[in-house]
């Protein structure tokens, strides 16, 4: 990972199936960029399809 | 250190979510020591805040966010006085400046033209800068930045940082800081606060979808994407700027600059200095004033007088240390001012020559000698022995309240006036702000989670009568079909988030009748905006935020009945040549007294609830101080304090002693209250006793009395009373009054936390009852006249009041359209009702088809009305006139006049009641109108009153149903006759239904049946098992038992159940049972199947009863 973009964080549907989530944009070697998010409840990595 | 300088309370509306003492608690926890409140467009909520703020020793900076022209946001802080007077009259720009009230934007040339001490902060991110950074790209924002700098300068324009991880801030920041670096402007870092704690963002979430009227998932794209806009600690808000140390620093150096403005104490508001003509001195004028009229009230040989002349030097001397004499003459101008303006309403009428005051004093400022003497209170407080401590006293730390009543007409001309005589910069309106309650709350946050609405509806009902979420989900436990959502996903966080948002503002309203007036221009002082009504301004602070800032209020407030008594004395002097002089009748008249005594009261001013005459069986009035208890005592402040029931005691008590010629010594928690109680009998009734006896029971000081005495009149009045325990105990402990004793009478102080009367204010309004009692026995027909004309206003509807006059002997004639005026009118000895109170009529048809008649005389047919009568009128307008009769002297039955309203109109037109129908010109007669029908029946008679008028006139609904009645039910009238204890059925019409906070879960009910009204009194148990039938239905069976006690009558039910007929215990085989013992006639009985269909319709006809709690 080259760098780190942009980081901001989603808290939604409390009313449904609660969302909370942590992402981050990266820049990975090579120049691609990636969306991962983290799920806050469990603490598990995901990364965003585009 | 961080300092918060971006924050929104309640106050923006839909948007904010803590009210803003709760901001400045959470602000002082998170250790801040200065706060920004930069609500929207407002300052709603800045006196409120500033107040807390200081209380808690937090440096309070006055702020507010604008929406300029273009949409974008800028945030104003107040640095100086000057710039709180810029920024006051920049907010009231963007209010009066716009078409649409509700859309306030400023031009940015204006704010630039008044900068001057203010500070300017670049936005959120709907910000100036950072919308044209988005749209426009960084040079078109580096551009605008310079301008900025330009027209502010370096010293007075800030760019705003905000990192709420929210998606784009990170670029957004650092372009903005670059741009800032560039263009030699300083940054700064605020929060964009909207709830002082994380937990609330859901309630933010909610308050976003209402404001755009959808639900949650249809908010998506409005709803902020995360809970990161709460007050965070300020290290918390430190590190996340810690690139950028500067933003920080320059977040306390602002803070430090607003210290220099403290609108607590710098507001600049200046008394209003209006002398006399010669310029005398404001104390002497008053002197002078005053002294003009004590020989005129007390003359020199009135046993009162010295005690006269000694109460005006209290007066004028108190009145002159706290430097409010230039206040009483505003008053006294203003009086002046009124007795013009009712001279003017009042001329060419006969009640002219009535020596009607134009209005009356109310509140705790009728016991003052100053304003009896200047005409602002009608009661004489030396005689009525009323005290001042609660109106004026030594430690007075606001101005005191003069209120003022006025009959409808007279107000609305006076508030004209007041505007034209002071001018219009230097007079408004006060505002208010009304409140979700939990009822609401529940509607509406229950549609924004998208909930089915039967179910929402049902407990958006239950909400109504409880003020928490536990209580709310603990009733609903209890509900068939509601039990199982208790815990239910949605249902549960519907519950909670009610409470949450009950008590909120959910807009800015106009206050019944507060005016400030001020002698700076009110604009530079609190920001003005349009109000609902037209050619209104209010200012945009309450009253409570008004009395903080010392503003002379005015209270302007219509009272109902003044305008029934103004009409009532016209009536009266159009029968008998001469209108009756009320402030001279005999105010010792027994008949009167008897009257009331008999609970008889319906209809008149004050005593007329259900629990007035209940109570009035009881204590039985007998003079002007006896009604000024039993106005005052029916009141939460009494009743919470436990005085109700020693009271009722002991005046049956004094009673036995008088009338066994003893002398009566009503007993007192201890010797010292004797003088303060001894008129009440031991207890304490009214509000201003409640400072007496802290003087005199605690030692408390004129200080102590005035900080008490404050308490009492704001919100959250119970916390501040309470407050008082410890220096009342150790008060009382210094007159040798024991702790229990001390403990007692407390209990009975903190319970006028709720609402309780001055005494002056219960001696205004028991003598305006008992004039109404004069009025009522001597002249009823006019009086029930003006009642019917001057509704809505008390406890029963025109239905119950129509049958009470008909009790009395008072025929109420429906509307006729060759008799009926445009209101209600005097016929005959009966009241005459008006074509204005038929459904689809408005005023102005009313007055064209009188006048047409006056002009061209009578109407000879329908034809001939249809010809004549305004074309706006529509065809359900005619056919409601025949419903009721009111063609009926044409000759011909109801059903052949609708056919005729048939021929004449055409087919009903689409549902636009503003088409006006096809006006005929020519008297033809219509082929097919000598066709002949039935005429109507009783039962369609009535229920056609309902429909079109609200009321029946023909009788009571259940007389048509007598023979299909429960044969046990027992009329009213007649319960008399059975022992207490009974066992009873009654039915009737639901007039009221009560269930007051201070009666621990019991229900009232006030049902009518065609021999008066009776009472019912639903265990808390009876109503959690028939809780449907006692809160929504029209017409009851109750089954119970009769308690009969001290002169009241009332049935303690053991079932409530809708009226049925033909049901078990309800149809009559008459062969066998008597419902004549039950007091019932059979004269027009309905067979089954009519009484069944009548019933079914009068169920969904029925008028709403009136109900409380």
């Amino acid at each position: 990972m080259e760098e780190i973009v942009e980081e901001w964080r989603i808290d939604d549907e409390w009313w449904r199936t609660p969302i909370h989530r942590r992402y981050v944009e990266v820049v990975l070697a090579g120049g691609a960029h990636v969306v991962l998010f983290e799920e806050l409840a469990t603490g598990e990595w995901f990364m965003q399809q585009p | 250190m961080y300092i918060e300088l971006h924050a929104h309370s309640a106050f923006s509306f839909l948007d904010g979510t803590t009210p803003p003492e709760a901001l400045a608690q959470r602000a002082v926890q998170l250790g801040y020591p200065a706060l920004a409140l930069t609500d929207h467009a407002g300052l709603y909520g800045s006196m409120a805040f500033a107040q807390a703020a200081k209380h808690l020793g937090l440096q309070p900076i006055t702020g507010a966010e604008v929406t300029l022209l273009d949409g974008t946001h800028l945030t104003l802080l107040a640095e100086t006085p000057i710039g709180y007077a810029n920024l006051c009259r920049l907010l009231t720009e963007a209010h009066l400046g716009r078409e649409d009230r509700r859309d306030p934007r400023l031009p940015f040339d204006s704010l630039v033209e008044r900068q001057e001490g203010l500070i300017v902060l670049s936005g959120c991110r709907a910000g100036l800068l950072p919308t044209v950074l988005a749209h426009d790209g960084l040079l078109a924002a580096r551009r605008l930045a310079d301008e900025c700098r330009e027209r502010f300068g370096r010293e007075r324009f800030f760019l705003e940082l905000q990192r709420n991880h929210v998606k784009g801030d990170r670029d957004r920041v650092r372009a903005l800081g670059e741009i800032a670096d560039a263009e030699g402007l300083a940054v700064v870092a605020t929060g964009d606060v909207h709830y002082d704690r994380r937990e609330r963002a859901r309630l933010h979430d909610v308050l976003t979808a209402l404001r755009h009227r959808t639900t949650l998932d249809g908010s998506h794209d409005v709803r902020r994407a995360n809970a990161e806009f709460s007050l965070r600690p300020p290290a918390e808000a430190a590190a996340l700027f810690a690139d950028r140390p500067d933003a920080i620093a320059h977040t306390q150096i602002i803070a430090e600059r607003c210290a220099a403005f403290d609108l607590t104490r710098d507001l600049g508001y200046t008394f209003p200095d209006f002398r006399g003509a010669d310029r005398t001195p404001a104390p002497r004028a008053l002197a002078e004033l005053c002294r003009a009229r004590l020989d005129e009230r007390y003359p020199p040989d009135d046993p009162l007088r010295s005690e006269a002349e000694r109460r005006l030097a209290d007066e004028l001397r108190l009145v002159e240390l706290h430097r409010l004499s230039g206040f009483f003459l505003v008053y006294h101008d203003l009086f002046d001012l009124a007795r013009e303006v009712a001279a003017d309403v009042r001329r060419g009428s006969r009640r002219t020559s009535g020596n009607l005051l134009p209005g009356r004093g109310r509140g705790s400022s009728v016991s003052s000698i100053i304003c009896y003497f200047l005409g602002l209170s009608h009661v004489d407080p030396i005689r009525s022995n009323l005290f001042i401590g609660r109106f004026l006293n030594e430690s007075l730390a606001s101005i005191p309240d003069i209120d003022l009543d006025f009959p409808r007409e007279i107000r609305e001309e006076l508030i004209r006036r007041v505007y034209d005589r002071y001018g219009h910069e230097h007079v408004g309106l006060v505002c208010s702000y009304p409140t979700y309650r939990l009822r609401s709350a529940v509607r509406e946050i229950g549609k924004a989670l998208d909930l089915p609405p039967g179910e929402l509806e049902q407990i958006a009902k239950l909400a109504s009568s409880h003020h928490s979420a536990a209580a709310v989900r603990e009733e609903m436990q209890h509900i068939p079909g509601l039990a199982d959502k208790v815990d239910a996903p949605l249902w549960r966080d519907l519950c909670e988030l009610a409470e949450q948002i009950a008590g909120l503002p959910r807009h800015i309203s106009q206050h019944v009748g507060g005016m400030i007036i001020s002698s700076r221009p009110l604009v530079e002082i609190v920001p003005l905006e349009r109000s609902a009504m037209p050619d209104r301004v209010v200012c945009q602070w309450d009253k409570d935020s008004c009395d903080d800032a010392r503003f002379v209020k005015i209270d302007f407030l219509a009272l109902g009945m003044l305008s029934l008594v103004e009409e009532c004395v016209e009536l009266v002097a159009k029968r008998e040549g001469e209108p009756p002089d009320l402030s001279r009748i005999d105010f010792d008249d027994q008949a009167i007294y008897d009257r009331i005594c008999a609970g008889d009261t319906v209809g008149l001013f004050q005593i007329e609830s259900r629990a007035q005459i209940q109570m009035i069986r009881r204590v039985r009035p007998r003079t002007l101080p006896d009604l000024a208890v039993q106005v005052a005592i029916v009141r939460p402040g009494p009743i919470v304090g436990g005085a109700v029931n020693p009271y009722v005691r002991r005046r049956e008590a004094q009673r036995r002693a008088r009338d066994e010629g003893r002398p009566y010594e009503p007993p007192v928690d201890h010797p010292l209250l004797r003088e303060a109680l001894g008129e009440t009998l031991g207890v304490i009734i009214f509000q201003d006793q409640v400072l007496q006896v802290c003087q005199a029971l605690a030692r408390f000081t004129a200080g102590q009395a005035e900080a008490l005495r404050r308490a009492m009149s704001r919100r959250r009045s119970r916390e501040l009373l309470e407050g008082f325990w410890e220096e009342f105990r150790d008060g009382a402990a210094k007159n040798g009054v024991p702790e229990p004793t001390a403990q007692r009478v407390f209990e009975q102080v903190v319970a006028f936390s709720e609402f309780g009367f001055p005494k002056s204010h219960a001696a205004a309004f028991g003598l305006l009852a008992y004039q109404s009692a004069w009025l009522f026995h001597y002249y009823p027909v006019e009086y029930y006249t003006a009642l019917f004309n001057n509704q809505p206003m008390g406890f029963y509807s025109l239905d119950a009041l129509g049958r009470d006059a008909v009790r009395h002997g008072v025929e109420i004639r429906l509307p006729d359209v060759n008799r009926s005026d445009v209101w209600c009118t005097v016929e005959d000895g009966a009241v005459r009702v008006g074509l204005g109170f038929l459904r689809e009529w408005n005023e102005e048809h009313a007055l064209a088809v009188v006048e047409a008649r006056e002009r061209h005389g009578p109407y000879r047919g329908l034809g001939d009305l249809v010809r004549r009568a305004p074309p706006t009128l529509s065809r359900n307008a005619f056919e409601h006139l025949v419903w009721v009769g009111g063609c009926d002297a044409f000759g011909l039955t109801r059903r052949e006049l609708l056919w005729q309203v048939g021929l004449w109109l055409g087919p009903k037109e689409d549902r636009d009641p503003r088409r006006a129908r096809r006006q005929l010109e020519l008297p033809l007669n219509q082929p097919h109108d000598q066709l002949r029908f039935a005429s109507v029946d009783a039962s369609e008679k009535l229920l056609a009153e309902y429909a079109v008028l609200g009321f029946a006139a023909s009788g009571h609904p259940l007389t048509l149903l007598a023979g299909a009645l429960p044969p046990q039910a027992v009329r009213s009238d007649r319960l008399v006759d059975r022992e207490h204890g009974a066992d009873v059925e009654v039915v009737g019409l639901v007039v009221a239904r009560q269930r007051p906070q201070t009666a621990k879960g019991f229900v009232f009910i006030l049902m009518e049946d065609e021999g008066g009204m009776t009472n019912v009194i639903v265990h808390p148990d009876v109503y959690e098992r028939d809780r449907l039938a006692v809160r929504g239905e029209p017409l009851l069976w109750v089954k119970g038992t009769l308690a009969k006690d001290d002169g009241t009558l009332n049935v303690i039910a053991a079932e409530v159940r809708p009226l049925a007929v033909g049901r078990p215990g309800g149809w009559a085989d008459r062969s066998r049972h008597a419902p004549e013992a039950a007091g019932r006639s059979t004269a027009q009985p309905l067979n089954r199947p009519s009484a069944f269909r009548f019933l079914r319709s009068m169920r969904a006809l029925a008028p709403g009863s009136k109900d409380w709690g």
